[in-house]
């Protein structure tokens, strides 16, 4: 029997943790019944995401565990593009709250930490790229 | 860029599977470099000329240059 690789099982079992995380938070704040379909949806996740990393494609092996160097640059590029649309849709949600008077601040705690993060990569990766 | 990377795995009766294994990359990459649409990193495209016993201009000619529109 083949043996599954630990690292392509740590993303989904990441996502099961942080969705089990989210689904007793559910729970807790608007009752058991949403908790118990919010956990169902992070095992549909994780279980999907382990199956998409055993296609005998680009899509597996990027959501796998075992990319070489095209596949780690195109796992990079979308990346990128999602940052870029994740930061432009933090950007709208910022303003679109401003307008409605309503809190702001958790746009700008993302803002924030996407600032943070982009100079300390930058910072890192010239020191040390990763090849 | 083109290169001779089908031509030499044509040569050597390979297939693309053979020659991605060997290389340690994915079947798709060898495609990709052959069809001209990735160009490999510099390692890669050492590891692929000493595969083949060539030089790595014999391989890889910047000369002839894909013109993307």
């Amino acid at each position: 029997m083949k043996r599954l690789s630990g690292s392509r099982l740590r993303v989904p079992a990441v996502m099961l943790i942080l969705g089990t995380g989210l689904a007793v938070a559910e729970a807790v704040g608007q009752g058991w019944h949403s908790g118990i379909l919010l956990e169902g949806v992070a095992v549909a996740a994780a279980v999907g995401y382990f199956l998409l990393g055993g296609m005998n494609n680009d899509v597996g092996a990027i959501y796998g565990s075992s990319t070489d160097e095209r596949q780690q640059m195109v796992r990079l590029r979308a990346q990128a593009l999602t940052a870029e649309v994740m930061a432009l849709a933090v950007v709208i949600g910022y303003m679109v709250q401003t307008a409605r008077q309503a809190p702001t601040w958790p746009f700008g705690v993302i803002a924030a930490v996407a600032a943070v993060t982009f100079a300390a990569a930058l910072a890192i990766q010239r020191v040390s790229p990763r090849s | 860029m083109r290169n001779r990377v089908r031509e030499q795995r044509a040569q050597r009766g390979l297939s693309q599977a053979e020659l991605a294994a060997a290389l340690g990359v994915s079947r798709q990459t060898v495609i990709s470099i052959e069809n001209g649409r990735y160009l490999p990193s510099l390692p890669l495209a050492f590891r692929i000329a000493r595969f083949f016993n060539v030089t790595v201009d014999k391989m890889f000619d910047p000369e002839d240059e894909v013109t993307e529109t």
